[in-house]
């Protein structure tokens, strides 16, 4: 851009500012509405104070005067109150509708605030189903795992053998419980694949590494066969030594897991 | 020998009839069978279609032993418990109509909603885990009653127990509910279509003539039954009709908005106050089967006893073996008695402890579940009080219309 043109947009921009009429959206000068007697609260600003207005003084002597009290009697017309049937029916009409809208708007931000709730509560419901199946997947096979423990006999597990994969549910923490009692150490690789993404795995995968990497839970870091082709009383053998915290009792189990794999090798 | 086998047969059946009086049987715990409420096969015709009302049912604590604590334990009735139940049970019945899909729409909502096709209303006369009982009314806006404080009960479905997805799946006692929907519907079916259409148009005179008793006036008789009927219809262009529908859309909002009030906190107890169940439900057959087993006891052992001391004597007057043996029987059963009673006391003193376990489990619940009334009882108020409120000015300039009209 030239200086010519530079200097001839400054002047233009000077021009404009000195006549008054550069803003558009500038409302009409104070004082031509209070000189027109409609003025309004807003028009109670500084200028109507300088413009020498009889109610100035008790505007400015009330801490908080309310906005009627402001307006001049004299400036502001009467509402002219509806005169012809029709106009009162007009009017009583007009009364019912803002009634009836205002009503609408409480009654649609209670159902809102209700529908929020409902929706708050199916999130934390839901969080809450998935820690259940997280805690599931540590937490009920121990219960399920110390009762093994202890009749674990091959005999008595192998009877239990439809109560392995489906029993779990009816009496640990329903749906969640018997997808807990459901992952047996050697096989959560297999069923990882299918369900990784889920949040139950997290905590079971902590031991995922089977007895073979549990040199620091108790486990005998000697010849425990690889869980693979576990039959349902291996697994939950396994999954007994696996969860015992006592350290005898959990060599006992594994001990029984390796003769329980051995036997079965062998026939 | 002869002798002493029919001393010893005796005993047996002594025995025998003492577990049968003692009740031995333990309850049958097994699923029951499911009753399902009838579905609608058919589309309803909107102007047949009838809204339902479930009032909030009535807790059913009995007045005269509701501050006494004791004896409220012994009957197992829990008041604040009874007070969450009364919206739970309400929001259940509500729930299978509506998924019969054959009402309009079904509300649940406090005593002071009157002007609905059909309004329910019950009582709760029993609710544990084990069982439910209620009593049920139904009547339609013209006044017919269609049930008359019908008793329904059912004992647990057991299967809803077993899990927590069961429960959630189905309510232990949803027999109960299902079987009133049923009725309810056997009681519309029993009505002509032109009896339905009417009971729709009673109710909206009825909520008119509320708002606007002048201009409404005469639209509805009652005859010597008690029963409304339509004398004759608004013009269809009639202003204030026209105001009035509008506002009773406004009332149909308020409704629905007290309805989400209870769904959600039935949906919000839901959960525990199905472990509240499910462990209620275990308790009480603990208690009923140690009861059972203590008195089993304590009969057979005071049987034993007295067959020790007052069978009479049978052997010959030198025949000592059967006299040896006759005093051993009499002498073990004397002491197999006595330890039986003591066996039965201590039953007796076990079933105090899962009593007292009920007990406890249910003062935790209530802790729990009563403040949770308190304020869904809060909201609903605060917004039918809001309502009532408006209702009048509501009133107030309908009336004003109608003498300006």
């Amino acid at each position: 851009m030239g200086k010519r043109a530079r200097i001839g947009l400054f002047a233009g921009a000077m021009a404009v500012a000195v006549t008054g009429r550069g803003c558009v959206t500038t409302p009409p000068p104070v004082a031509e509405s209070v000189v027109a007697g409609t003025s309004t609260p807003s028009a109670h600003s500084s200028s109507s104070l300088t413009a020498g207005d009889a109610t100035a003084p008790d505007v400015s002597a009330s801490p908080a005067p309310p906005p009627p009290a402001q307006t001049p009697p004299a400036q502001t017309p009467p509402p002219r109150a509806p005169q012809t049937p029709d106009e009162r029916r007009a009017a009583l009409d007009k009364q019912l509708d803002d009634s009836l809208g205002a009503f609408d708007a409480r009654l649609h931000k209670e159902q809102q605030k209700i529908a929020e709730e409902r929706d708050a509560r199916q999130a934390t419901v839901s969080a809450a189903t998935t820690a259940a199946m997280a805690d599931g997947g540590s937490g009920s096979p121990t219960a399920a795992g110390a009762t093994t423990a202890g009749t674990a006999t091959p005999g008595a597990a192998a009877a239990g053998t439809s109560s392995a994969d489906g029993g779990g549910s009816s009496t640990g923490n329903g749906a969640d419980g018997s997808s807990a009692t459901e992952v047996p150490g050697p096989h959560r690789g297999k069923r990882g694949e299918t369900r990784n993404s889920r949040a139950g795995d997290l905590k079971s995968d902590k031991g995922a590494g089977g007895p073979s990497s549990a040199s620091g839970n108790g486990a005998p870091a000697t010849i425990i066969p690889d869980g693979n082709d576990d039959d349902i009383v291996a697994r939950r053998l396994r999954k007994a030594a696996e969860l015992e915290t006592d350290p005898e009792l959990k060599e006992k189990l594994w001990k029984e897991y390796v003769e329980y794999k051995k036997n079965t090798q062998v026939r | 020998m002869t002798k002493i086998g029919t001393a010893i047969r005796t005993g047996v059946c002594g025995a025998t009839l003492a577990m049968t009086m003692a009740g031995c049987v333990v309850h049958d715990t097994r699923p029951l069978p499911k009753i399902n409420a009838t579905q609608a096969s058919s589309e309803i015709p909107a102007e047949e279609l009838l809204d339902v009302a479930v009032h909030v049912f009535d807790p059913g604590v009995p007045s005269e032993i509701a501050k006494n604590e004791q004896a409220l334990n012994k009957k197992r009735i829990y008041p604040d418990i009874r007070a969450a139940e009364s919206r739970y049970v309400a929001t259940m019945l509500r729930g299978t109509l509506e998924n019969s899909g054959q009402w309009g729409a079904v509300r649940v909502c406090p005593e002071n909603v009157q002007f609905v096709d059909v309004s329910v209303s019950g009582k709760i006369i029993e609710s544990t885990g084990a069982k439910l009982a209620l009593t049920v009314t139904v009547k339609d806006s013209s006044g017919r009653v269609w049930l008359n404080n019908k008793q329904y009960a059912s004992v647990a479905d057991t299967g809803s127990y077993k899990t927590d997805a069961a429960l959630r799946a189905r309510d232990p006692f949803q027999n109960v509910y299902s079987e009133v929907a049923n009725d309810m519907l056997t009681a519309r079916e029993a009505l002509t279509a032109q009896n339905r259409r009417d009971i729709r148009r009673v109710t909206q005179l009825e909520f008119a003539k509320d708002l606007a008793p002048q201009a409404m006036d005469g639209y509805l008789s009652k005859d010597r039954k008690g029963l409304f009927s339509v004398t004759r219809l608004p013009a269809t262009d009639d202003p204030i009709s026209a105001r009035i529908d509008r506002i009773r859309e406004r009332d149909s909002g308020v409704v629905d908005t007290v309805n989400g009030y209870y769904a959600n906190f039935a949906d919000e107890m839901s959960v525990s106050y199905g472990q509240w169940r499910r462990a209620s439900f275990e308790e009480i057959e603990k208690e009923q089967r140690t009861l059972n087993q203590a008195r089993t006891r304590t009969y057979l052992g005071a049987a034993a006893i007295a067959a020790s001391v007052f069978v009479p004597q049978q052997c010959g007057l030198y025949d000592y073996n059967c006299r040896r043996l006759s005093t051993g029987v009499r002498t073990a059963a004397a002491i197999g008695g006595a330890a039986s009673i003591l066996s039965g006391l201590k039953k007796y003193s076990d079933s105090k402890t899962h009593a007292q376990a009920l007990k406890e489990l249910s003062e935790s619940f209530q802790n729990e579940v009563a403040p949770q009334v308190v304020d869904v009882e809060g909201r609903a108020l605060k917004l039918t009080g809001t309502a009532e409120e408006q209702y009048r000015e509501w009133r107030e300039l309908l009336h004003q219309m109608y003498l300006e009209n």
